[in-house]
Order: C-alpha cells, then sequence, then structure tokens
C-alpha cells in the first residue's frame, strides 16, 4: 500500500488521480474504508455465493483488482440483482483504472439499491477520474453535504470546482479540506491555487474595470517592484497618488521604495505624507524613526520610535532601533535594559542578542558578552538548519 | 475602509516571496501572464503633479544588508560558526587557528567603505557603502609573525565548485601584497552595518579590501596563507584581468566613479527645480569634483559634494537643477578623483575585458509642465 503522501492529485489531469490515489487514500477516507463493509457478503447467500464473496473480499484485500473483477463477475452470474455485487465489481473495476466499465457497475448498482451512499461516492469519482467532471460535481456536492469529514470528498469537488473555474467554491471547499488536513502539502497546495486563480481574476477585471483608478496604477506597481524595476514602480506610485492623494498605504509603500534605493529625505517626505492620512500607524512611526537614526538625527529617531512602540508596544525592530539610539547617546544601561526586555518576550531575537554581546563587549563584560554570543550562534545554527530544510523542500518540489 | 496593505517588514519579504510563487506557478502562468501583459503595456496618460520632496542635502548613505549587491562565484556555503574556524599559516613563525568567539572577543575596529564588483556598468547596482566592523588584518599578522620573505597574502574562501578548465571541486581564492594586507583599512570582518554578515555576504568572516575591488574582499574565509611566491591560483589568473593587445595587467584598485540616485532612469518629472542627488567614490583615492550635465551637448557644471571627501568611502553630491522646458533629457554624471583621474567619455576601445566600466553615469528622464 502506498504512503499516504505520495498520492497524486492533478487539476488538469483527472484521470491521473484514479488508480494510485486511491489506492493510497484506501485507509484515510472513511468513505473509502467503509467500502470493506461493503465487501461483506450478503445476508442470504448459497455456499458458493458465500465462498466467491469471501474470494472477492480477500482479492480486494489484498489489492489484486483484476481477480476481485473476475470473482465478482462470476458473483453476479449467480446474482444478478444484488447491488452490493455490482458495486464491489464497480469497485474492483474503479481501482484497476478501467473507469467506464466501473461507471456501468456503480449505475447498475444504484438501480438496484438507491441507498448505497458509498456507491455514489464512488461513481462520482469514476467521473471525475475519467474525465466527466460537470457529471462528477453533482454527486460530489451530495457526497459533502452527506460526509463533510471526508478529506477525499472535499479534495475531488474542489478541484472539480476549480476545473470548472468555480474559484469561489472551490476555495471554500479546498479550504475546509485544510481544515481536514492542515499539514497537508495537497490541500495547502491546491487551496493556495484556487486563492491565486481569485486574486489574478479580480486583477484582470480590475484593468477593464477602472484601467486609470489608483487601484489599477497600485498594482501595476507592486507587480514591477516585485520584478525588481524598483523606478518604474515608483512612477506608478507616484501617479497613484496623484489620482487619490489620501489613500492609505500609497505614501507608505513609496516611502520604502524610496527607502531601499537610498533616497532617504524622499522617504521621509513620504511617511510623513503617509502620517497625515494614518496617524496612528505603527510601521510608519518605526520607519522615519529608523531613518532618522540612519541620518544619525537621534533626537529624531527616538521621538517616532517612541510613538511607534506606544502604538505598537511588542514591536520588536523598533525596540532594538531605540536601543541603538541609547547606544550613540552613550547610555549602555537603558540600551541593555530594553533588549533585554526584547529578548525576555521572544528568546529567539538573534538581532537582539548580538546586539547585547556588542554592548557586553564594549563594556568590557566579556563573560556576559560570551553568553550573548553563544546564544547568538546557537540561535543562528538552528535557523540555518531549518533553512537547509526548507531549502531541501524546495528543490524536491 | 481602506486596506492600506501594510505589514511588517518581515511580512513584507514573505508576501514578497509568495508574489513571486505566484508569477511562477506552473498552473498560473497562462491566466496571469495575460495579466501581466495588461498592466505593463498599457499606455495611461501621466495627470501626475508630484513635486520634487526635500532640499536637504544626502546625509549618511549606507545601503542596508538586504539592498547590499550580492555577487558569488559559486553557491553560499551554509557554515556553522561553531564548527568553523579561521587559519593563518604558511610563511609565519606561529600558525593561529581562531574561532568565531575569539574573532568576535578581539579589539575591533568599524570601518565605512563603499565594495564595488570589477564588473559593475556604469550606474549598476553591483557598489554599495557599509560599516564593516571586525579585526585588522596587520594586528592578526602580527600575531602569526611574518616570516622574512613573505611577500603574498592568499585568501582562501569555503565556497567552492566545478569549472571547466579547472581541478575538481575548485574553492574560490585570491591574493593580495603584503603592503595592502597589513595596510590598516584591510579587516577581517564579521559585522556588516551593525549586523553580523549576512550568509550571502560571507557570514562567518570576510576579508574587506578598501578600496580595491570587490573580488579580492574574500567571503566565507576559512584560511590566511602567507608566500614568498606570485598566487597562480584560477581565479588570479584567469580571472579579474585588465586585457590589451599587448598589456595583462591585474584588477586591484578602485576607479573614479559616480553614479545617479535620484532620479532614477525613466523617471517623469514635474517641477521647474530638482534636486539631482548621487555618489561618487574613487576606492583609495578622495574625490576632487563632482559635474552635472543636463545632455550631452551642454557644458559640465560643478555638483555640490554634501561634504568633504575621504577615502574609502563613497561621497555624497546634489545639484539644482533649473528646468527650463519640458522634454527628455539625457541627464549624465562624472566625477574626478584627487589625482586628476577623470571618468572616461568613453570606453577605452582597446579594452578587450568587461572590468572598471566607469563611464560616465547616463539617466533619461521625462519632464512634464
Amino acid at each position: 500500500m502506498r504512503h499516504p503522501h505520495n498520492f497524486r492529485l492533478s487539476e488538469n489531469t483527472p484521470s491521473r488521480c484514479g488508480v494510485r490515489s486511491l489506492q493510497s487514500l484506501w485507509v484515510l477516507s472513511p468513505i473509502l474504508f467503509g467500502l470493506t463493509l461493503l465487501a461483506k457478503p450478503s445476508p442470504v447467500q448459497t455456499p458458493d455465493l458465500a465462498k466467491l464473496s469471501t474470494q472477492g473480499q480477500a482479492a480486494l484485500r489484498d489489492q489484486h483488482f483484476d481477480r476481485a473483477a473476475e470473482v465478482y463477475e462470476q458473483i453476479i452470474k449467480l446474482d444478478p440483482r444484488s447491488a452490493q455485487a455490482h458495486s464491489n465489481l464497480g469497485l474492483a473495476l474503479y481501482m484497476a483504472g478501467k473507469y467506464p466499465r466501473a461507471i456501468t457497475e456503480f449505475q447498475k448498482a444504484l438501480e438496484l439499491d438507491p441507498h448505497l451512499d458509498h456507491t455514489k461516492v464512488l461513481l462520482a469519482l469514476s467521473y471525475f477520474d475519467s474525465g466527466e467532471i460537470v457529471r462528477a460535481t453533482p454527486l460530489l456536492e451530495k457526497a459533502y453535504q452527506a460526509n463533510k469529514d471526508d478529506p477525499v470528498v472535499a479534495a475531488h469537488l474542489g478541484l472539480a470546482y476549480l476545473r470548472q473555474e468555480k474559484d469561489e467554491k472551490a476555495l471554500a471547499v479546498l479550504s475546509h479540506w485544510v481544515e481536514l488536513e492542515p499539514n497537508s502539502p495537497d490541500a495547502l497546495y491546491f487551496k493556495g491555487k484556487a486563492a491565486m486563480y481569485l486574486a489574478s481574476d479580480s486583477f484582470v477585471q480590475l484593468t477593464k474595470a477602472a484601467p486609470d483608478s489608483y487601484r489599477m496604477y497600485q498594482l501595476r506597481a507592486e507587480m514591477l517592484r516585485q520584478q525588481g524595476q524598483g523606478p518604474a514602480a515608483i512612477n506608478e506610485y507616484k501617479k497613484a497618488i496623484s489620482e487619490k492623494p489620501d489613500a492609505a498605504g500609497l505614501h507608505y509603500a513609496l516611502g520604502t521604495l524610496y527607502r531601499e534605493a537610498g533616497r532617504l529625505d524622499e522617504a521621509l517626505t513620504e511617511f510623513h505624507a503617509e502620517l497625515k492620512i494614518s496617524p496612528n500607524d505603527a510601521m510608519t512611526e518605526f520607519f522615519l524613526g529608523d531613518i532618522y537614526l540612519q541620518q544619525d538625527n537621534v533626537e529624531n529617531a527616538q521621538q517616532y520610535l517612541a510613538r511607534a512602540l506606544a502604538i505598537q508596544p511588542g514591536l520588536a525592530d523598533a525596540q532594538i532601533d531605540m536601543a541603538k539610539t541609547y547606544h550613540r547617546q552613550g547610555k549602555i544601561v537603558e540600551a541593555v535594559k530594553l533588549l533585554q526586555t526584547v529578548v525576555a518576550s521572544d528568546p529567539n531575537q538573534q538581532d537582539a542578542h548580538y546586539l547585547l554581546f556588542s554592548l557586553y563587549k564594549e563594556e568590557g563584560q566579556t563573560e556576559q558578552a560570551r553568553k550573548e554570543l553563544a546564544t547568538f550562534e546557537e540561535l543562528k545554527r538552528k535557523a540555518q538548519d531549518q533553512d537547509q530544510k526548507r531549502m531541501r523542500v524546495d528543490s524536491l518540489n | 475602509m481602506v486596506d492600506s496593505g501594510k505589514s511588517r517588514p518581515r511580512t513584507v519579504i514573505e508576501r514578497r516571496e509568495f508574489l513571486r510563487a505566484m508569477l511562477v506557478a506552473p498552473g498560473l502562468i497562462p491566466r496571469y501572464r495575460s495579466l501581466q501583459s495588461a498592466l505593463l503595456t498599457g499606455n495611461r496618460a501621466c495627470r501626475l503633479a508630484f513635486q520634487a520632496s526635500s532640499n536637504a542635502p544626502l546625509r549618511e548613505l549606507i545601503t542596508s544588508n538586504t539592498d547590499f549587491f550580492v555577487r558569488n562565484h559559486f553557491r553560499t556555503p551554509q557554515i556553522r560558526s561553531d564548527s568553523w574556524s579561521l587559519a593563518v599559516d604558511g610563511l609565519v613563525s606561529t600558525p593561529l587557528k581562531l574561532s568565531y568567539a575569539d574573532l568576535l572577543l578581539a579589539n575591533s575596529v568599524h570601518r565605512p567603505s563603499t565594495m564595488e564588483c570589477a564588473g559593475n556598468v556604469s550606474g549598476g547596482i553591483g557598489v554599495g557603502n557599509a560599516v564593516w566592523s571586525g579585526v585588522p588584518l596587520a594586528e592578526l599578522l602580527k600575531q602569526a609573525g611574518p616570516k622574512a620573505g613573505a611577500t603574498t597574502v592568499i585568501f582562501h574562501g569555503a565556497d567552492s565548485g566545478d569549472i571547466e578548465d579547472a581541478p575538481a571541486k575548485t574553492h574560490f581564492a585570491r591574493a593580495i601584497p603584503m603592503e595592502k594586507a597589513t595596510d590598516p583599512s584591510t579587516l577581517l570582518a564579521y559585522e556588516m552595518n551593525g549586523s553580523p554578515l549576512p550568509a550571502d555576504h560571507g557570514f562567518p568572516l570576510r576579508v574587506l579590501v578598501a578600496g580595491w575591488y570587490g573580488m579580492d574582499s574574500v567571503k566565507w574565509l576559512t584560511r590566511v596563507e602567507l608566500t614568498d611566491q606570485p598566487f597562480q591560483g584560477y581565479f588570479q589568473q584567469k580571472y579579474y584581468v585588465a586585457l590589451r593587445a599587448h598589456e595583462r595587467r591585474p584588477i586591484t584598485r578602485m576607479l573614479v566613479n559616480s553614479k545617479f540616485l535620484r532620479p532614477s532612469e525613466s523617471e517623469e518629472i514635474h517641477a521647474n527645480l530638482y534636486r539631482i542627488q548621487g555618489v561618487a567614490w574613487a576606492g583609495e583615492r578622495k574625490i576632487a569634483k563632482v559635474e552635472f550635465r543636463a545632455g550631452p551637448g551642454e557644458s559640465w557644471q560643478a555638483a555640490t559634494m554634501a561634504a568633504s571627501s575621504a577615502s574609502m568611502t563613497w561621497t555624497a553630491w546634489s545639484y539644482d537643477w533649473r528646468i527650463t522646458s519640458p522634454g527628455k533629457y539625457v541627464l549624465e554624471v562624472r566625477a574626478t578623483d584627487d589625482e586628476g583621474h577623470t571618468q572616461p567619455e568613453v570606453r577605452d576601445p582597446d579594452r578587450q575585458d568587461d572590468y572598471e566600466l566607469n563611464t560616465p553615469h547616463r539617466v533619461t528622464v521625462t519632464v512634464r509642465s
């Protein structure tokens, strides 16, 4: 049996979802787990039927699906009106990747017994895997309503919606799949994909509906920035601001671009403009403080960092910058005290430990410095280990 | 409610990574490509009335660690400081082996210094200015005791890989003369702008050969070797050589150069008076003057330097440009160092290499009424 994490779902090539996915999901899905019940012999059976039924169950259990199909065909010859036998034959065929024949058998089973809920799900999955997404969808919807805790049903319904570009519905169902399996890479991947499709469509609509709006310029600026075209992004932000000078966030974004480009005075202008629009924004206050600190204007830096911390007391970057201002003023005790507060609330703050090391070293407190350096090295090592783990995952994807 | 889209700096980075992923997600490209096309090719009228902001001079101009250029020869090695050490050996009386803590707890100095990639194009991003902290190499060499005859100091990095016509797993190494190695400006740096060196910038330790092109400031340093022979390493012989028909000269000292910080390429300007700003540098030499002109046919005008120029670090300059009419302009800047070297108008046509590119930086801007 395949490990569950090996199972593959593909939005665009449903046929690939079939055997591989179901084999691996055999033990995961409550519905498919329930299929073993289907393989039970009928209550009233002749000795021959009972024997065949036992053989069929064993073949299914052992994943000898061709053999199982032969056995259930024999059972159906002896008992053509057995809904369960048709359903089990359909299951064997489905697992062998013979979807059209599986669909026929599931349909016969449901004609004989419309209450076989598991068979309805299997019929839906067969439609899905044979590419008949439109037929699969209503059956999956019913199955989803009846079996909300089944990740397989949620996954297939979500992907069925995605294939039909019903992205909002897809996102809702795939989000539920993530709730059922919070660490599933497949669930997280497809939920993300649905969200991206929605975003993409919304942005395309924006280009059509409001091509000269400030949001359009803002979006274009963000994309240009993402592509590393900072100067072009600056132009777009300026256009956005021209369209809507009082929009929150535009001056801030432009300020961060100027800051990255080393145009600090212009960055200051933009952040100050932002503060007029968003007077209680901790990040804007922080960036102002940070730039004044870069410019060695300690007094101004402290003023804005203090405001940032009044709004957001736990803003570690502002606390660290404030400690740097104390350091520049020679107020080592205050700097150390503040940094100790930072590491007390977040012992993993590498930067704060490193700064503490520097301050202790400067003060000649070698033992304390050594201790902080050791802590920094340990945190750095852990971060490097995590980065390497992530890089390994990235290279696998 | 208006969503400003603000977030903390680290979150901004995460968001960037996510967006990058968005753009490369295989299934999304066809749908997103149309969006990108719609966004980037649209010809929209600009109705901007943006005025140039502050008239204050540029002050401290430090390139942040995240914005500092990265130019590596191999993949960035992931080095753990607790299993790393630095060897100082070769022609020395007392070979040294130093741990990360040994170096960080030693007496340190802080030096602002401009670093430029030898292949940086005019106005390119391959230049930055940071405050580097570390131990002067001269002090370590003094401890190790160079033997008589030691003329060359080789820096060995931990980065390695396979290159055509080089031995397998060749590692990066460069050498400088003893005289430069013992200059007080040459550091073994473990800190950049007050933070430990980022991995891409050489954590845990790199050399800072101030005033020389960046390739000699070897990253991920593991060994400092003294020798009495010219270094024959692959990267010393094959790369970083100025070539003319009958000349082969190693690239070492940075040449005089300058760039605009403001405006950027293709920037639209809506003002009658615009403060042009930028930086100029000349490695071991100082900047004597910076000149600006608003087009090839115009005369050069003296720009104002923000402070007296110092060697090793760049100098901020500005020029208040009085604009007489709208239109498209090609702005140019050039600098001259204190030995009288001015950035050349054109690249020496005899040069057969791509280093020391220091023709004037030119940006095209559009002035609108």
